[in-house]
């Protein structure tokens, strides 16, 4: 934002951003189109883009600014809406929800935000006209800001979606929490019938080098014709443009901050890969297939469930604050394992999860190792755990072990209920054997 | 026809920093082999202004797959585009800074770093980034004044392997270098005159001291369009990478015949770009891309360049080429030809300290930074061992009278192959120690009762001690 001095003044004259001007500045003249301020800058430097397409930033003091004729439209221009269905192409549905892959430079505030609609998507990517697209907007934001009640309307959104004359559905969505979202419809959508694909972009699609364009494809392609009707996650599978890998929504986890094959399966073979082209190799045999059965949507969740991560000093009283709060579940990412601190009595947990085991609160076991699967019995500390009342959850992931107890805990009556439920495979999330092989 | 020509030249010259502008890692490529390689693909996409840059469409059209070689040191994840960039590099931006005062630039107030859309796939990320650092200045030509338009500082792109079936190979070790990029107005009179202001833009670069050097660190764009007298102007053509000086004049002149015959023959001129052959001939490349293919770095914030940086840099600024080269030929009595050469040199700063503070004679100082130790290097002493302590040792040990000028390229040689071995201990192991007055003076004395004397004894001597005899003396005693 500009400071409130070259507000006033631009107001005063009657200036507003994207007007062509001639700025007066030292004794040197500049002129070009008044640009928005990124929030980053110096609020008292004018920004000018030249003829050339060049920006500069020029010291407001002193300068003597005119309008001239003209004015700029800054920004992307939406398209239409509406694309007309051609009979003979593969129908699909692809609901746009933010994130990076919908994103642009956003030039009132200088950040990269999501903005625009699936059918913007449609015209960066002109091979996705061999479908015919239904396509929704249902939000815009980024995915550090989706929240339960998010999954909640892409639940909804994507139920309507399997039940139209599409072959599958595509949302697009910031990829930060993706892998949530997955194991959220995971557990939500019953009786799948249909392939649902999440996908995303680590690079904004404003670049000619976005891995949006392969990843939309590739989406595109699992969802139209894939046998797979499960939840699924379609990014990058290499550093390459080459092709994608469709991970399992409950067995996938991002491992990157800012690669293109972020994403990787944990503890499962992917899926398939997925080519550009439409080709699909499957990887993993072990999926739900494709039938007429009838979907439901199940989507009450309890909310109170903290997900913990243990580490050198954990202080045990952390605990006290989410029972004092009614906290109705917990999930630990412990060490290794699955460990907590035990043997000294002033940082032990063990005492904590007692407690809430006593109360009906159940306290479930992953592993920041994030590879591999707990166990209560290796150690004798890990024993003492398992006493106090500690559910080892397996080879489950601890976000899907966080978003499985928000579902569970709204569906058992008690806690030996909401145990057996955490332990029985509902989505893929369990594993009773670990593949050799990636 | 009465055919008038405009003309401007671009030069880019990469900057010697220790590290690339937007990442960590050496911004000094080594030859070597890849150690591996990343496929991409690349597409048009809208700019800021919501519209699709023409060049952008037209590299699209070709649907070309990339083939990206990856070097250890000078590639990490910001080069293979999986890494966002890292805060602009200081060094770089302070050395155009530099260039911008030595030509009388207005250096803006704050930077803003750019996307330039460049889908020829020679920058994995899909665009160059790019800063206008100063604007306006110029310089003094023969051919009277020739105003500067901008002064960028930008990512260097990747080197291109070749091509083959609809595949580009791309080298990233030199991707992401610092380049400062000089746009002149269109005040170039002709090829001579484009010549003439590369030298000296050139000049302006290197009297820095900050500039890489070597084949390939420096390359210029030509900028042509004529009009007939009194019709309106031309299309602009701009004519990419000319790396060869000598080249200049010939493709300015071939390229104001190709568009006046084009005139001649009624057909429009078109503007576009093209690329210089090796013969002086250019040839198609693209249309010309247009300013929709600039939009904003968002990942790296704007940087504010204060007043009183600038000032400090000022305090700082070298001479310029002319008033340099005026001060080595008419103050320090070195030769022209020397005086050239070092004169924008890397080694001037060390030629400098030597002079003024070990007061040694200008000339022999340069000659034997850019001749002797280049003359070594061609018969294939390692003089890369040489730096700078190693050669203010030497200058040191010569002061102080350990031994004579001649002996100067034999003691080099040495170092050079023993590079932790003093000049002092060289000279002695090489018994070239300067010989004592009294040595001298009894060596003579001999001479003299043989029947020697004057010219033919002087040089007698130089025949069988010149590397440990200074002749001053020796004449003085004969």
């Amino acid at each position: 934002m500009y400071s409130k001095k070259i507000q006033d003044m631009l107001a005063s004259l009657g200036v507003e951003v994207g007007d062509k001007l001639r700025v007066k500045s030292k004794g040197d003249i500049y002129e070009g189109i008044l640009m928005p301020k990124a929030e980053l800058g110096d609020p008292n430097t004018l920004v000018i883009k030249l003829s050339n397409g060049y920006a500069v930033g020029l010291n407001f003091e002193g300068a003597a600014i005119e309008r001239l004729g003209g004015h700029t439209e800054i920004g992307f221009k939406s398209r239409e809406a509406k694309m007309k269905h051609v009979e003979g192409k593969s129908t699909i549905s692809i609901l746009s929800t933010g994130g990076t892959v919908a994103s642009r430079v956003d030039y009132t505030t200088g950040g990269v935000y999501a903005s625009y609609n699936a059918s913007d998507l449609v015209s960066t990517v002109p091979e996705l006209g061999q479908f015919n697209i239904n396509s929704k907007f249902l939000f815009g934001i980024m995915s550090e800001d989706m929240t339960p009640e998010h999954w909640r309307e892409i639940a909804k959104g994507v139920l309507k979606e399997l039940k139209s004359d599409a072959e599958g559905v595509v949302v697009t969505h910031g990829t930060d929490t993706m892998h949530f979202t997955t194991a959220a419809l995971s557990f939500m959508l019953k009786n799948l019938n249909k392939p649902i694909v999440l996908t995303g972009s680590q690079r904004s699609s404003d670049r000619g080098s976005s891995d949006s364009f392969i990843n939309l494809l590739c989406a595109a392609h699992f969802a139209s014709k894939s046998d797979v009707a499960e939840v699924s996650l379609v990014m990058h599978g290499s550093p390459n443009d080459d092709f994608c890998y469709a991970h399992r929504g409950t067995k996938v986890r991002k491992l990157h901050t800012s690669k293109r094959d972020a994403f990787k399966s944990v503890n499962d073979d992917p899926i398939a890969k997925v080519f550009p082209n439409g080709k699909i190799e499957l990887v993993n045999k072990n999926y739900r297939k494709r039938s007429d059965s009838e979907v439901s949507l199940d989507d009450k969740l309890e909310e109170k469930v903290a997900l913990i991560k243990v580490y050198p000093g954990i202080n045990p009283e952390i605990f006290d604050f989410y029972l004092e709060k009614k906290f109705r579940g917990f999930v630990i990412e412990g060490t290794g394992l699955g460990h907590v601190p035990t043997t000294i009595e002033k940082d032990s947990l063990i005492p904590k999860i007692k407690e809430a085991t006593k109360a009906g609160i159940p306290v479930c076991i992953t592993s920041q190792c994030i590879f591999g699967r707990v166990h209560e019995f290796v150690y004798a500390n890990l024993r003492k755990e398992f006493e106090a009342g500690a559910i080892f959850c397996g080879d489950m992931l601890p976000e899907v072990a966080y978003v499985k107890l928000m579902h569970v805990l709204a569906h058992s009556k008690n806690m030996e209920e909401a145990k057996k439920m955490m332990l029985t495979n509902i989505a893929g999330e369990l594993n009773e054997r670990t593949p050799v092989f990636e | 026809m009465n055919i008038k020509m405009m003309g401007g030249v671009e030069i880019h010259q990469r900057l010697a920093t220790d590290e690339k502008l937007f990442c960590s890692c050496s911004a000094q490529p080594k030859d070597g082999k890849p150690v591996g390689e990343i496929v991409r693909k690349q597409r048009a996409v809208a700019g800021e202004l919501g519209e699709v840059d023409l060049a952008a469409l037209h590299e699209y059209s070709r649907d070309r797959t990339y083939r990206y070689q990856i070097f250890p040191k000078t590639t990490c994840l910001v080069e293979l585009d999986e890494e966002p960039p890292h805060p602009m590099n200081r060094d770089a931006l302070e050395t155009v800074i530099e260039v911008c005062l030595l030509l009388g630039s207005r250096v803006v107030d704050e930077v803003q770093v750019m996307r330039k859309t460049v889908i020829d796939g020679s920058n994995t990320a899909g665009f160059q980034r790019t800063a206008i650092v100063g604007l306006g200045g110029s310089i003094q030509t023969s051919k009277g004044e020739v105003g500067i338009q901008t002064i960028c500082l930008e990512e260097e792109s990747s080197g291109i392997v070749g091509e083959k079936d609809g595949e580009v190979t791309y080298r990233l070790d030199r991707l992401g270098i610092p380049l400062i990029e000089i746009a002149t107005c269109p005040d170039v009179k002709d090829g001579e005159h484009a010549r003439e202001v590369v030298e000296k833009l050139g000049n302006i670069v290197r009297i820095t001291g900050k500039v890489q050097r070597g084949i390939g660190t420096i390359r210029q764009d030509l900028n042509i369009s004529i009009s007939k007298s009194g019709a309106s102007e031309g299309a602009r053509v701009e004519i990419k990478g000319v790396q060869e000086l000598g080249l200049i004049g010939k493709i300015v002149e071939r390229e104001v015949a190709r568009q006046a015959k084009l005139l001649e023959e009624g057909k429009g001129l078109e503007s576009e770009v093209r690329r210089a052959l090796s013969d002086g001939e250019t040839e198609y490349m693209r249309p010309m891309p247009g300013s929709a293919r600039l939009y904003p770095e968002t990942d790296v914030p704007p940087i504010k360049i204060s007043r009183e940086w600038v000032e400090e840099i000022r305090k700082k600024l070298p001479e310029k080429p002319e008033d340099r080269r005026e001060k080595l030929v008419e103050e320090l009595k070195i030769g022209e030809e020397l005086a050239k050469k070092i004169m924008l040199s890397k080694n001037y700063p060390l030629f400098e300290k030597v002079v003024n503070e070990l007061k040694i004679e200008p000339k022999l100082v340069a000659a034997t930074l850019e001749e002797t130790i280049v003359s070594l290097r061609r018969e294939g002493a390692p003089v890369d061992n040489l730096n700078e302590n190693k050669l203010m040792e030497l200058f040191i040990e010569y002061k102080c009278g350990k031994f004579v000028k001649a002996a100067i390229p034999e003691v080099l040689r040495d170092v050079s192959r023993n590079p932790t071995q003093s000049i002092s201990h060289s000279v002695e192991k090489l018994k070239l120690e300067k010989m004592s007055e009294a040595e001298l003076r009894r060596i003579v004395e001999e001479k003299r009762k043989a029947g020697k004397s004057g010219k033919s004894l002087i040089e007698e001597m130089m025949r069988e001690h010149r590397l440990r005899v200074d002749m001053k003396e020796l004449s003085a005693l004969v």
